[in-house]
Parts: structure tokens; C-alpha cells; sequence
């Protein structure tokens, strides 16, 4: 059975780990070098999903506190979302926020999937429970995770596969 | 792949490519999108193995889920072999696609040194305000936790201070009924009541200890000088502590040098605590000898020196005796409280002043204190130091509510002549002051149904004119401010002193 593709995009603020979340998950690995994203990093994995394999054609997006017009045309054609935020900069959980209103109002709703990352620094977190409960309201899931030790990121990005495979 | 020929494309492509020349790749798809046609150089875009008949979806995955059938702009985009490209496509005319791919690999590279610049400087400042805040929310944790711990100390305070009114009222009744004993009875029961009134008045000693270290606790004291007869006052305190050193068959002696002014502006109240404290430690801690109190003027200074040949202070222990709750290894140095000496420091500090000593194991010990005073105006008349012997029948009226001091005081005022009113609350001290016009009211603070402070307010709302004189266990300074502000003229603290009490009518009523 061939697969399909989809094309996903993961946006959030800036050094969230939106690249490093996307190169555990496709290539299992991590580095602790920061690299800013210019424009648009593309990377594709083929999963297994219960609708069949789907092939992810994931769109890595320069971070932003918010879309201009650039940034939305990148959003365009996209199945589903991937919103990302630091645990330890709970600003950072308002810029998704914003991000994943104005994507809604742009491209009406779209499946998305919240990951508070870096939870390997859960000691540093200043994002509490209440945050966690009001993004559920917004998103198909939340999930906590480290794009470092890889701590739910498979989970994270399957969970929007299923979403999306069908 | 064909070699890029401008001018065999369609306008919007054209133009396009005219800007980006030769680092660009046009590509031709029909409308289910399959290549049709490449031109240009696709390693200028690390692109290679492009194959015509394909679908363009697969061969190059940044292309899933866009509709070729619109216009589109892509800026800088990773193409999947790690090198950055702008993406247009444009509809063609004949069911087909136009996709045009511009390297902008350079561009990509010198605006990423650019945002990383610029990123780590914003995650600094984000991580230095997350410091700044960090820092704010300690410091308001730190200054709510210190106001309440102020508002703990002042609780115990004013706890001090209720129990010190508590003990204050009861120790009038016992030590002024031994007083009044001790002139009525045979020798032996002179004694014994004799020895009443000095219990009873080193038990207050320790009241007051225990309210004066509360007050200096939360800053609440205050300096109150006042023009006093300093020798009156060494005689005062010479009376209470040779009998004490009698007692124990120590030789006390007091001495005020001539060049010491006969009055002088001082606190008389807390050079009377630091002589008491000073005096007091020494004949207790004093076995055999002497001590001796000597008060000279240095240096425009009353200088007090407390001399004992008791047992003396180790070198190491000399910078521990000031500290609170710290006594001195030995038994006979376990007596006491433990605060007497770290009072007295801090009662020099209130005054101004400053305390040292001398020492030798074995020899005994040498207190010296130095507090700042004023000379007496002239024209400051010299208080009455003697009590009345007997008045012309001035009429007073006493409201107070615990009978043991009523009838203890009624001893003593109608002994001294007055003609005496008495009530036992607040209410009816008020009416009965308006209705009879006595000329001096003696009034309790606490008072039932109504109290001190209030009925004094409505005696003056109401126009008594005379004195009223509060007579109260209460000993804090704001205790005093209120009862000035409630319209009393006089403050008698408990427990009373009778010939102090007869002193402050006299001159009240004069």
C-alpha cells in the first residue's frame, strides 16, 4: 500500500525546539547546538498509521511570535499542525496560542497537536497546570516533551499522524 | 534537462527567472502533476535525478499539498538536500503549471547568522527578566514574610503588656498593703511585711523587664526626658538596695559627685531601670564585700559606675553577658530572667549613651555607663518630692474596679484627707463626675461597660473641667499618647507607689 503524503507544519516562538523535535522524530537524534531556522526546513518520514502508512512531510517553520503574510502562506495546504512552546519560558505558551488563533482564523480549523517541550528542565518550568488544562481546550492533545531525551515526541507527532492518515 | 531559455517562457515565469539567472530551475507539470519539462541547472539547487513523466509531488516532497493551480510564493525553503530555495508556481495556459525554483542558499546563510544574533540576544534578556522577576517575587515574599513577623512581635507585645497590666494591678494590693503593714505592726511583723514589699517589688522588677524588652523589641520605646532631682532619685534607688545588701552582709554605698547639677533633663524612669538592673545583678551576684554606686559628670556626660566584689566575668563571656535569655555558667549566676543586663544596653542605646565594664575572676566587677543629659532650665520649678501630709478636704473621685485597690487606696487617700467618691466602671464615673464636680478624677483604664479612655472622652465632651488622672497598668507609649488624647491630665502607672500618688495629687491640684 503506498502512502500517503501529508504536509504538516510545526510552528511556535522562537528556540522553542520545533527544529530538534523534528529531528528526534525523524532522525532520533539531538544536539545541543542552537541553529535558528530561516524560512522553512523540510523533512519527511513514512509512519504506520491505523488508517495505513502516511508519509509526513513535515514543514519546520522559522519561529515567530506572529504570522505575517510570509509565514501564512507556508501554512497553506497543511493537514495538520504541530504548536509548540518551552516549559520554561511560559511566554512562550501565549505565543502558541496566538499562533494557533490566527492560523484558525486564516485556514479555519485544522487538527493540531499542542508539546510543551523541554521537560527534561521540569525543574525550571514555570508553566503550571491550569496552562496545561486551558491548552487541552484548543488542541487535540497536550503533551510534555523533550525533544532531548525524546520523551514523548513519537507519541506527540503519531497521535496528529492518526489525525491526519484518514 | 534543457538549457534555461528566457525567452521560450510564459511572461510571469519570465520575469521571475530574469531577476535570479543562472542559479534557477524552471519546471513545466501538467495538471495532475507530472513533469513535463525541466529546464536550467538543477545542481545550482542540489537537485539532481529529476525525471520527466514523474510526479513532481514525490520527486520533490516541498510541493505536498499546494495547488498548482494557484499562484504561489515560497520564501526560502529547505529543499530536502539542504540547500534553501524560493518557490513560485504559476498557472500556465495550457492545463499545465509552471514551478520555478531560485537559489537563495547565500541569502539563507548570512540572514541565519543574522537571526542567531539577534535570538540569542532576545533569549538573554528573556532569561534576565525571568531573574529581575524572580528577584521582585523574592523580595515581596521576603517583605510579606517580615511584615509578619512584626505583626507577631508587636502581638507579643501587646500580649506583654496586657499580662504586664495583669500583674500590675494585683502587686499594688500586696505591695502597698505590706507598706501600709509595716507601720502598723510590731517589729517582727514589720519584718516579715518588709520582706512582702521587697518580693513584691522584685517581681516587678521583672514585669517591668519583661514589658521594656518587648517595647525595645518593636522600636515602640522612646526617650521621655524630664527635669528630675538626681540625688533624690540615687536616694530613692539607695533605699530600695541597701536593705537587699544588708540582707546579705554587704556593704553598699552611693555617691554623686558636687559637680553633678542638683537637676538635670534626663529619663528619670530608665536611669532608674539601668541603676536597678546594675545594682540589682550586683548584690545578687556579690558574696561577700561591697557595692558601691558613684555618679560623676565626665565630659558633659552623667557617668554611672556600679562597683561589686563579687565573683567577676571570664574575658571570653564579657561580649556574651549583653545578649538576651544568656546567663553565665554557675548557679548563682542561673537567678533571673537572663534579659536585666541585655536591657540595660539597650536602654543606654535608647538614651543615647553607652556601657563597658571591668573585670578579674575573683576580684569583682566595675559597670561604667556614660548618658548624654541636658542642664535644668531655671525656670523649671523643683517638683513636690514629699507627699502632702494631709489636704483640705479636696474632693476625688475614684473609679476603679478591683476592691482590694479600692479599699487599699482609700487607706491612703482618706489618711492624706480627701473626701472620696468611689465607683467601680466607667459609666458611672462619668455621671457621677458631672452630677458632684469633684475636683480631681482617678480613673482606671479598664474600666467595665464603659472605659477609661472613653468615659474620659465624654467627661470632656460634656464640660468637666477638672483633673482627671489616669491610673493604669498599661505602660506602653501609645497607651500614653491615648490617654492625653482622651483629655487626661496625669499618668499613674501601677503599681502605685503611695508616695509618688500623694506627690502628682498634690501638685495636680495645686
Amino acid at each position: 500500500m503506498e502512502a500517503v503524503a501529508r504536509k504538516i507544519c510545526i510552528i511556535g516562538d522562537f528556540a522553542v525546539g520545533k527544529t530538534s523535535t523534528v529531528a528526534r522524530f525523524v532522525h532520533n537524534a539531538f544536539s545541543e547546538k542552537y541553529l535558528t531556522t530561516v524560512g522553512v526546513k523540510i523533512d519527511t518520514r513514512e509512519i504506520d498509521t491505523n488508517s495505513g502508512p502516511v508519509k509526513l512531510v513535515i514543514w519546520d517553520i522559522a519561529g515567530t511570535d506572529r504570522f505575517s503574510a510570509i509565514e501564512f502562506s507556508y501554512l497553506r495546504g497543511a493537514a495538520g499542525y504541530l504548536v509548540v512552546a518551552d516549559g520554561t519560558r511560559g511566554h512562550t505558551v501565549d505565543v502558541a496560542r496566538r499562533l494557533r488563533a490566527e492560523a484558525r482564523e486564516r485556514y479555519g480549523e485544522v487538527p493540531s497537536v499542542m508539546l510543551v517541550n523541554k521537560a527534561d528542565l521540569a525543574d525550571e518550568w514555570d508553566t503550571d497546570e491550569a496552562t496545561f488544562d486551558s491548552l487541552a481546550q484548543d488542541h487535540a492533545a497536550v503533551f510534555r516533551t523533550s525533544a532531548k531525551t525524546g520523551d514523548n515526541v513519537e507519541n506527540a507527532i503519531r497521535t496528529l499522524a492518526e489525525m491526519v492518515a484518514g | 534537462m534543457s538549457t534555461l531559455d528566457i525567452a521560450r517562457l510564459p511572461d510571469a515565469v519570465a520575469k521571475i527567472v530574469a531577476a535570479a539567472v543562472p542559479a534557477t530551475v524552471v519546471l513545466r507539470v501538467d495538471r495532475l502533476g507530472r513533469l513535463l519539462e525541466a529546464h536550467g541547472d538543477a545542481s545550482t539547487v542540489k537537485l539532481s535525478g529529476l525525471g520527466t513523466g514523474k510526479s513532481v509531488f514525490s520527486q520533490l516532497p516541498m510541493l505536498e499539498g499546494s495547488d498548482l493551480g494557484d499562484r504561489n510564493h515560497w520564501a526560502c525553503i529547505d529543499n530536502g538536500a539542504g540547500h534553501a530555495v524560493d518557490v513560485d508556481t504559476v498557472p500556465g495556459e495550457l492545463d499545465d503549471a509552471w514551478i520555478v525554483l531560485v537559489s537563495v542558499e547565500d541569502r539563507r546563510l548570512a540572514q541565519q547568522q543574522q537571526q542567531l544574533a539577534a535570538n540569542e540576544a532576545r533569549l538573554m534578556n528573556q532569561r534576565q527578566q525571568k531573574l529581575v522577576d524572580q528577584l521582585v517575587a523574592a523580595r515581596s515574599e521576603l517583605e510579606l514574610r517580615r511584615r509578619e513577623a512584626e505583626e507577631a512581635l508587636t502581638d507579643k507585645t501587646r500580649f506583654i503588656a496586657s499580662m504586664s497590666h495583669e500583674f500590675r494591678t494585683p502587686l499594688t494590693s500586696v505591695i502597698g498593703y505590706a507598706e501600709w503593714l509595716s507601720t502598723a505592726l510590731d517589729d517582727t511583723a514589720q519584718r516579715q511585711s518588709r520582706a512582702i514589699v521587697r518580693a513584691g517589688r522584685h517581681m516587678l522588677s521583672l514585669v517591668n523587664n519583661l514589658l521594656e524588652q518587648a517595647q525595645l523589641e518593636t522600636n515602640q520605646a522612646s526617650a521621655r526626658p524630664d527635669c528630675i532631682a538626681l540625688r533624690d532619685l540615687v536616694e530613692d534607688i539607695a533605699a530600695i538596695m541597701a536593705p537587699l545588701a544588708a540582707e546579705k552582709g554587704l556593704a553598699f554605698a552611693a555617691f554623686v559627685d558636687p559637680q553633678l547639677p542638683e537637676r538635670l533633663v534626663i529619663d528619670e524612669m530608665r536611669v532608674r531601670q539601668i541603676l536597678i538592673n546594675l545594682l540589682g545583678n550586683a548584690v545578687k551576684f556579690t558574696r561577700t564585700g561591697s557595692v558601691q554606686l558613684n555618679l560623676s559628670s565626665q565630659a558633659d556626660q552623667l557617668h554611672i559606675e556600679v562597683a561589686d566584689t563579687g565573683p567577676g566575668i571570664a574575658e571570653d563571656d564579657k561580649g556574651r553577658i549583653f545578649t538576651a535569655f544568656k546567663r553565665l555558667e554557675g548557679s548563682q549566676r542561673q537567678v533571673g530572667s537572663g534579659l536585666g543586663l541585655h536591657i540595660t544596653l539597650q536602654l543606654v542605646k535608647l538614651l543615647g549613651g553607652s556601657i563597658g565594664l571591668d573585670s578579674e575572676i575573683g576580684r569583682g566587677t566595675k559597670f561604667h555607663v556614660r548618658l548624654p543629659y541636658q542642664d535644668a532650665p531655671a525656670e523649671i520649678p523643683a517638683a513636690a518630692s514629699e507627699p502632702a501630709a494631709a489636704t483640705t478636704g479636696q474632693h476625688l473621685l475614684l473609679a476603679e474596679d478591683d476592691p482590694d485597690l479600692v479599699q487599699l487606696l482609700q487607706l491612703y487617700l482618706a489618711r492624706a484627707g480627701y473626701v472620696l467618691t468611689i465607683v467601680d466602671n466607667g459609666r458611672d464615673a462619668v455621671s457621677e463626675a458631672l452630677a458632684r464636680q469633684p475636683d480631681l478624677v482617678l480613673m482606671d483604664f479598664n474600666l467595665p461597660i464603659v472605659d477609661g479612655l472613653s468615659a474620659a472622652c465624654q467627661l470632656r465632651e460634656k464640660g468637666y473641667s477638672g483633673v482627671v488622672v489616669a491610673l493604669t497598668g498599661a505602660t506602653l507609649d501609645d497607651d500614653r499618647l491615648q490617654a492625653v488624647e482622651a483629655g487626661f491630665d496625669g499618668f499613674i502607672a501601677k503599681p502605685i507607689r503611695m508616695p509618688e500618688l500623694m506627690a502628682t495629687l498634690q501638685a495636680l491640684l495645686a
